[in-house]
C-alpha cells in the first residue's frame, strides 16, 4: 500500500470505473446504439476541390428522389460567421466558418447535406446534387500562403482574423528580457528547426449526433462531444434557436482526443430536425472522419538556445509557423501553447522571445488535439537541448536539471502568454521532475548506456538512448468554469451532477472518487450524472487537461459544502457542535458511537421531530486561478537498422508527476494511451496528400496507428506530488503523455547514429536517406 | 453493402457454380469475402458462395513433401494446422501468419488471394517460392504453375474458372527450408515489399532455390537469376552478400507513395540477406 | 432472402438482402455491441465469433453465415467471459469502451483455444483490434491475469492454434 493509499480512503485507490460494467457488457451507451433507428439519417456532400467558388448548386433532381426529405446548402441556411471551436465565450478563434458558404476551402469541406429515410436514399440524394464550381488557385503550403495574393478568407463578414490579406489567421509575439542580446552574447548558441506532419486523432467511434424536437418544441441534441455547453451555445448562435430551447445530452463517448471539441455535425442535425420535425442522425464514415473532421496543426518550429559554457540557458527564441488549413479554429490558442506549454519549463533563461503565425491554406482543418501545440514545440526544444548538451560536453540529463523549473519558482512566460491572450502569474507549488528524471533514468539504465552500446555487437544495428522532459497545464486559468451539484438521498447515497464530460478517460469515476473521499463515503454511494445541459450545471468541457483539476475542485467544494450541511443538521439533532461530528466510511461519527449515514439521511426527508425537513444539496463553481503543470520525463531505448533506417523501440519509460493520482490505474492508462499515440505520431502516422490537396490515405488500411504488435515494452511510473491547489493534491495527466515521444525518439536515434531527425514521422526511408547523406 | 446484388447463390457442385458464373458476367465468386466486402463497387449483381463445395481440404504428405490446400481453406486454418507443422521447415505457416490480422486470416482464403491477386499480396510470393501449382476447374480439372498467374493467356482463363486449390511438391531429394520477409509501415499493414525464399540443400549443396519479390509495388515475380546463381553452391556469409546484391540488382522495382525505387532496392538487398541468413541458421 | 443463424444460442431467421453486410444485419437486429468503427476490416470493433472463430462482421455477407453459429458480446456470459470482464475492469483496461466488445471477443477466442498464451501470442491474437485510448498495455495485462487464474484448472493446451 502506497503512502497515499493510506492517506486516503477512496482517492488514490484503483477502483473500477463507474461506467465500466456497462461498457464491458457492450450495453447501449453510445449514441449510434441508443439511436439505432432514427426517422431520418443525413449525410454531407463534400468538396472535391481544395479551393473554389460555388457558382451554382442545383438540388432539383435530388429533391424528387424517393426518401429524400430535406437538403441544406448555402442558399437556404442562415449565414452566421462563427467558429467551430468549442471554446469558452468569447472564443479566441476567428469567426471564419459558416454552416455552408458559397466557397470551399479544402477537399472535404461542406457543400450540401441531405436528410432522408435511409442511408441509401441519402447517398442517392447526395449524388444527384449538381454543383458548378469556379476553381480557384489552391494554396497548399503555409510559407507560400503568406506571400500569395490569393486570399482564402476574403469575405467581409468574417472577424477575428489577424491579417486576412496575408492569410494569417493568428499571430503571437511575446518577449521577456532581452533575447536578442542574450543570444548575441551567449557563449554557446544552438539552432534547431523541426517540422511536423498532418496527423489525425482517430477515435474508434467517429463523430455522431442526433437531434429532434420534443413535445414542447425544444431542440434535443444528443452528441458524442467534449463540450456539451459550447455545443448548446454555438448551435443557438448559428441556427437561431435560443439557448433555453436547446438541450444537449452527451452519451458515452467512444474516444475524442480533441477532435470532438468541435461543432461538426450538431448544427446540421439541428437544422434538419427543425425543418422536418423528425429525429435525424448523422455520423461520419471513417473516411469522412479523416478528411472532413479535424487534424493536428502541422508546424515548423525553430528554436535558438543561448547558454554559457556550463550549459546554463541565457536566452531562448522560438519561432513557429503553423498551418491552420481552411479555417482558423484553435489557430491562435494552439500556436500560443507551442510556447506557453514549453518555454516556462526552462525558466533558467531570463530572456525569451516567442513568435509565430498560424496561416490559412487550402488543406484540411487542424483543431484541438491532445497536447495542443506542446508536442510541436517540444520536438524542436528538446532536440535542441540535446544539441546544447553536446556543445557544452555534458550529459543531456545534467543540462536539463540545470535549467528546468523547480518548486516555488515561476516563469515570466506564465504571465505573458496565456490562452490566446495574456496569461496569469503563477508559481509552481509541486514539481517532482527531478525525481521523474532519476527514476526514469534508472529504469532505462541511462548510466549504463555507454557500456550497453559498446557491447551491442551487431554491425547492422545501432543502439541509442534518448530523453525528453515536458510539462503541460491543468485547465485554463481565469477562463474555465466548472460547476458541480450534489444532493443527498434518503438512503445516504448522493447524486453528483457535473457538467464535466467523460470521454472515456474515466473522469466520471475520478470525480466520484473526489466526492466520496471528501464526503467520507464509499465510491458506490455516489451516483454520477454528467453532461446534460438541462440537468447538470455548467462546465467548459473536457479539454486543456482540465477535468480532474478544475471540475475536480468544483466537486471537492460542493462535497465539502454538503458534508458541512449534514454535520450541522446532525449536530442539531444530537445537540452537539458540528466539530464533535464527522463522516467516515459512510458512517456518521458521534461521540457516542457511529451510525449509518442513512439513518440521518432518512430524517432529512421524513419529517422527524426536531430536524428540519430539507433537501440537502449544494452547487459549487470553480474558476481556477492557476494551471499547475504536471511534469514528465520520457526515456527511449531503441535500435536503428543501419541498412534500412528502421527504428525499433526496445523500451519506453515515462515517469510523470501528476500530483495525487486520484485513480492510479486510470492515470497510468492516460499515460500509456498517450505514449502509444505519440509513438504512432513519431513513426508511422501521416496524412498524405495529392498535389491537389486531396488526402490519399483516408482509412486505417493506409493511415497506420499502432496495434498490439507495434508497441514496445512501456513502463509508466507515477511520481506523486501534493499539489496544494488541486483536489486532494491532484493535477492533470490527460495530455502530457503525448509530448515526449517525438523528441525522445529523435534524441535516441541521434545517440545511436549521429543523425538528427527533424521531420516527423521518422519513416524508415527518411532515416535511411539521412544515414546515407554524405556517404 | 453491395447495393446492386440481387442474387446470392450457394451452388452444390463445381459445374453448377461455373454455369451460374457463365450466365451472368457481373457475378462474383465468394470464398472468404474479405476482398469483395471491401469494395463498394456497384458492379457485382450476383454472388456465388463456394462454401458448400467442400473445397477446404488440406492433404499433406510430409514424408514426400507434398501438399494440397483447398481454395476455401481459411488462411488461419493453414497457419494453425498441426499436420502442417514442419512442412518446408515451417516456412509456409510462418509466412502465412504475416498475412493481414488474425480476424482477417480467419475469414480470408488462399483461393481468394489468388483469384483477386493484389500486388501487395503476401500469399503469392510465399507460394511462388514453393513452386506452387494452381488447381482450377474449367469444365474439367486443370492445373498450372502459379508463376504463370499473370500471363496474358492465363488471366482470362482464370476469370472464367473456379480455383479449387493449390498444390505444392517439394524436391524429392534434400531438405527444403524457407524464409518470408515482409516490410510494412506497421505490423497490421499490407506489404510495401515482401520476399519469399526457399532453399533445398543436399549434403551442404544447394540443389534448388526460389526467390520471389512482391509489392515491387507491382505484382510478385520470381528472381530467376538469383535462383540460378545459387544452384550448386553452399550457403555462407559471402554467398549471402553476393546473392543479396544480385537480388537488389535484378528485382525490377519502382517507386510508389510508400517507397522510392532506390529505397526498395536497398530493402530487397536487406530482405534477401535476412531471408538467406534465416535459412542458413536453420540449416546449422 | 431468408437465412437462419444460431445467434447467442438462439435460432433466428432473418430476411436479408443478398448484398447485405453481416455488421449491418446484426446492428439493425439490435446486437449493438457490434460496433461500426471503419467498415473495412481494419479496426475490429465489429468482431463476432463465427462458429467459434473471431472475424470482423463488416467483411462478411449476412448470407455467408446462413446456418452458422454467431456469438456477439451480448452472448458471452460464461465464466471465462465474466473473468475477462472483471479483470479488464480491475486493471483499468477499459477507457472509452468502444473497442471493448471486439477486444473481448478476441480475448475470449484466444483463451478458449489457448488458455496459457505467451505475451507474443496475446499480441498476435489482438492484432486486429485497434484501440486508441489504452495503448493496449492494460488489456494485455488483463488477459495475462485471466490466463494465470485459469492455470491449475484445465491447462491442457490444444495443439491447434485456431
Amino acid at each position: 500500500m502506497s503512502e497515499d493509499e493510506k492517506r486516503f480512503d477512496v482517492v488514490s485507490h484503483n477502483l473500477p470505473k463507474v461506467d465500466g460494467e456497462a461498457l464491458a457488457r457492450g450495453r447501449r451507451v453510445f449514441l449510434d446504439d441508443i439511436e439505432n433507428s432514427p426517422e431520418l439519417v443525413a449525410g454531407i456532400l463534400t468538396s472535391p476541390l481544395a479551393h473554389a467558388e460555388i457558382v451554382d448548386i442545383d438540388t432539383s433532381r435530388a429533391e424528387k428522389l424517393p426518401g429524400v426529405e430535406s437538403i441544406l446548402h448555402y442558399g437556404n441556411v442562415p449565414r452566421v460567421p462563427h467558429t467551430t471551436a468549442g471554446q469558452g465565450y468569447p472564443e479566441p478563434s476567428p469567426y471564419d466558418a459558416y454552416i455552408f458558404d458559397n466557397r470551399v476551402r479544402f477537399v472535404g469541406d461542406r457543400v450540401a447535406a441531405v436528410a432522408g429515410t435511409s442511408w441509401q436514399a441519402v447517398q442517392e440524394g447526395l449524388e444527384a446534387i449538381e454543383v458548378e464550381y469556379n476553381e480557384l488557385e489552391p494554396i497548399l503550403d503555409p510559407a507560400r500562403s503568406r506571400e500569395s495574393n490569393v486570399q482564402i478568407h476574403p469575405e467581409e463578414d468574417a472577424s477575428g482574423i489577424y491579417d486576412s490579406d496575408r492569410n494569417i489567421a493568428a499571430h503571437v509575439d511575446i518577449e521577456v528580457g532581452d533575447p536578442k542580446r542574450a543570444l548575441d552574447e551567449a557563449e554557446v548558441v544552438v539552432t534547431q528547426k523541426c517540422k511536423t506532419q498532418f496527423a489525425q486523432h482517430t477515435p474508434i467511434e467517429p463523430h455522431v449526433a442526433t437531434a429532434h424536437l420534443d413535445e414542447y418544441d425544444r431542440l434535443i441534441i444528443r452528441t458524442s462531444t467534449q463540450v456539451p455547453f459550447h455545443v448548446r451555445r454555438i448551435v443557438s448562435q448559428v441556427v437561431g434557436v435560443p439557448i433555453k430551447k436547446i438541450r444537449v445530452i452527451k452519451p458515452r463517448v467512444g474516444g475524442a482526443f480533441g477532435v470532438k471539441q468541435e461543432i461538426l455535425l450538431e448544427d446540421l442535425v439541428s437544422l434538419f430536425a427543425l425543418r422536418t420535425g423528425k429525429k435525424v442522425k448523422m455520423r461520419y464514415t471513417r473516411e469522412e472522419e479523416f478528411v472532413s473532421s479535424r487534424t493536428r496543426h502541422p508546424m515548423e518550429v525553430e528554436v535558438r538556445l543561448g547558454a554559457d559554457k556550463e550549459g546554463r540557458l541565457t536566452g531562448i527564441t522560438m519561432e513557429a509557423l503553423s498551418n491552420t488549413g481552411g479555417y482558423g479554429t484553435h489557430s491562435l490558442t494552439v500556436l500560443s501553447n507551442v510556447g506557453s506549454k514549453t518555454l516556462p519549463l526552462y525558466n533558467e533563461a531570463p530572456s525569451v522571445h516567442f513568435y509565430g503565425d498560424a496561416v490559412y491554406t487550402n488543406m484540411p482543418v487542424p483543431g484541438a488535439y491532445r497536447g495542443y501545440g506542446a508536442p510541436q514545440g517540444y520536438f524542436a526544444l528538446e532536440v535542441a537541448m540535446d544539441q546544447l548538451a553536446e556543445a557544452v560536453g555534458k550529459d543531456p540529463i545534467e543540462v536539463r536539471k540545470l535549467n528546468h523549473i523547480q518548486e516555488e519558482e515561476t516563469s515570466p512566460i506564465f504571465e505573458k502568454l496565456g490562452e490566446g491572450k495574456e496569461g496569469t502569474v503563477q508559481y509552481i507549488h509541486s514539481c517532482k521532475l527531478d525525481k521523474c528524471i532519476d527514476l526514469g533514468a534508472e529504469k532505462i539504465r541511462w548510466e549504463e548506456r555507454d557500456a550497453i552500446k559498446r557491447n551491442y555487437k551487431t554491425e547492422d544495428k545501432a543502439r541509442g538512448f534518448g530523453i525528453s522532459i515536458n510539462m503541460q497545464g491543468s485547465g485554463i486559468p481565469l477562463v474555465d468554469l466548472a460547476a458541480a451539484r450534489l444532493k443527498l438521498n434518503e438512503d445516504g447515497s448522493f447524486n453528483l451532477f457535473v457538467g464535466a464530460t467523460d470521454l472515456g478517460t474515466g473522469s466520471d469515476t475520478v470525480l466520484a472518487q473526489i466526492a466520496a473521499e471528501t464526503l467520507g463515503v464509499d465510491l458506490d454511494q455516489v451516483v454520477v450524472y454528467s453532461s446534460d445541459t438541462d440537468f447538470t450545471p455548467f462546465d467548459s468541457g473536457a479539454y486543456a487537461s482540465s477535468t480532474t483539476y478544475v471540475s475536480g475542485n468544483a466537486v471537492k467544494k460542493v462535497a465539502e459544502d454538503v458534508k458541512e450541511q449534514i454535520l450541522e443538521l446532525a449536530a442539531n439533532y444530537y445537540d452537539l457542535g458540528p466539530k464533535d461530528l464527522d463522516i467516515a466510511k459512510g458512517k456518521l461519527l458521534t461521540p457516542a458511537g457511529s451510525v449509518d449515514l442513512s439513518e440521518m439521511a432518512i430524517k432529512t426527508t421524513s419529517g422527524e421531530i426536531e430536524l428540519d425537513q430539507k433537501q440537502i444539496e449544494a452547487t459549487a463553481s470553480e474558476v481556477p486561478a492557476e494551471s499547475p503543470p504536471p511534469f514528465a520525463a520520457h526515456f527511449v531505448d531503441l535500435e536503428v537498422d543501419k541498412r534500412t533506417g528502421e527504428i525499433e523501440i526496445l523500451k519506453y519509460v515515462a515517469a510523470v508527476d501528476c500530483g495525487t493520482a486520484i485513480n492510479p490505474n486510470l492515470a497510468e492508462g492516460q499515460m500509456e494511451g498517450a505514449i502509444v499515440n505519440g509513438i504512432g505520431y513519431a513513426l508511422t502516422e501521416e496524412m498524405e496528400f495529392s498535389d491537389t490537396g486531396e488526402m490519399t490515405n483516408p482509412s486505417f488500411f493506409d493511415y497506420k496507428i499502432p496495434n498490439t504488435e507495434d508497441i514496445p515494452e512501456i513502463e509508466v511510473i507515477l511520481v506523486e506530488s501534493d499539489e496544494p491547489t488541486g483536489p486532494h493534491g491532484a493535477k492533470s495527466v490527460g495530455e502530457i503523455g503525448i509530448d515526449g515521444a517525438i523528441p525522445a525518439i529523435s534524441n535516441a536515434v541521434r545517440d545511436a547514429t549521429g543523425i538528427v531527425l527533424t521531420e516527423s514521422p521518422f519513416t524508415p526511408e527518411k532515416v535511411w536517406k539521412k544515414l546515407n547523406e554524405g556517404k | 453493402m453491395l447495393s446492386n446484388v440481387t442474387k446470392y447463390h450457394i451452388p452444390g457442385s463445381l459445374g453448377e457454380a461455373l454455369s451460374l458464373h457463365n450466365r451472368e458476367s457481373r457475378s462474383y465468386f465468394l470464398a472468404g469475402g474479405t476482398g469483395l466486402a471491401l469494395s463498394d463497387s456497384n458492379r457485382p449483381v450476383e454472388l456465388i458462395d463456394l462454401d458448400d463445395l467442400e473445397l477446404d481440404e488440406l492433404e499433406v504428405d510430409r514424408e514426400a513433401g507434398r501438399l494440397l490446400i483447398g481454395a476455401t481453406r481459411k488462411i488461419q486454418q493453414v497457419v494453425g494446422c498441426p499436420d502442417l507443422e514442419g512442412f518446408a521447415d515451417g516456412y509456409l505457416q510462418d509466412g502465412l501468419e504475416k498475412v493481414g490480422s488474425y480476424p482477417i486470416r480467419n475469414a480470408g482464403t488462399l483461393g481468394g488471394s489468388i483469384v483477386r491477386p493484389f500486388p501487395w499480396s503476401d500469399v503469392i510470393p510465399i507460394l511462388l517460392a514453393l513452386d506452387a501449382t494452381i488447381l482450377y476447374f474449367d469444365r474439367s480439372h486443370e492445373k498450372r504453375e502459379l508463376s504463370r498467374l499473370y500471363d496474358d493467356d492465363f488471366r482470362p482463363t482464370l476469370r472464367n474458372a473456379i480455383v479449387t486449390g493449390i498444390e505444392v511438391s517439394l524436391p524429392d531429394e534434400g531438405v527444403t527450408r524457407g524464409s518470408f520477409q515482409k516490410f510494412s509501415r506497421s505490423e497490421f499493414d499490407v506489404a510495401s515489399l515482401n520476399v519469399g525464399c526457399t532453399i533445398t540443400e543436399r549434403d551442404g549443396e544447394i540443389v534448388k532455390a526460389r526467390m520471389a519479390v512482391g509489392a515491387r509495388p507491382s505484382f510478385a515475380t520470381r528472381l530467376t537469376e538469383v535462383e540460378e546463381s545459387l544452384k550448386g553452391r553452399s550457403l555462407n556469409e559471402d554467398l549471402i552478400y553476393e546473392t543479396a546484391e544480385l537480388a537488389s540488382q535484378t528485382a525490377a522495382v519502382s517507386s510508389d507513395r510508400k517507397m522510392s525505387k532506390e529505397y526498395r532496392v536497398a530493402q530487397v538487398r536487406k530482405m534477401a540477406e535476412d531471408a538467406l541468413r534465416d535459412i542458413t541458421s536453420e540449416f546449422n | 432472402m431468408n437465412i437462419t443463424i444460431e445467434i447467442n444460442d438462439e435460432d433466428k431467421e432473418f430476411q436479408v438482402k443478398p448484398g447485405e453486410i453481416l455488421l449491418d444485419l446484426l446492428r439493425r437486429e439490435g446486437y449493438t455491441s457490434v460496433k461500426e468503427g471503419c467498415k473495412a476490416g481494419d479496426c475490429g470493433a465489429c468482431m463476432v465469433l463465427v462458429n467459434g472463430r473471431a472475424m470482423t462482421s463488416c467483411t462478411l455477407y449476412a448470407a455467408q453465415v446462413d446456418g452458422k453459429r454467431i456469438t456477439t458480446l451480448e452472448g458471452l456470459n460464461d465464466e471465462l467471459a465474466d473473468s475477462l470482464r472483471q479483470e479488464f475492469l480491475d486493471v483499468g483496461a477499459i477507457q472509452c469502451g468502444f473497442c471493448i466488445p471486439g477486444v473481448l471477443i478476441s480475448s475470449y477466442s484466444l483463451l478458449t483455444h489457448n488458455p496459457n498464451p505467451t505475451e507474443g501470442e496475446i499480441k498476435a491474437a489482438l492484432d486486429g483490434n485497434l484501440c486508441r485510448c489504452t495503448g493496449y498495455i492494460k488489456q494485455i495485462e488483463a488477459i495475462k491475469n485471466v490466463a494465470r487464474d485459469l492455470e491449475g484448472g484445465n491447462n491442457e493446451r490444444r495443439r491447434e492454434k485456431i
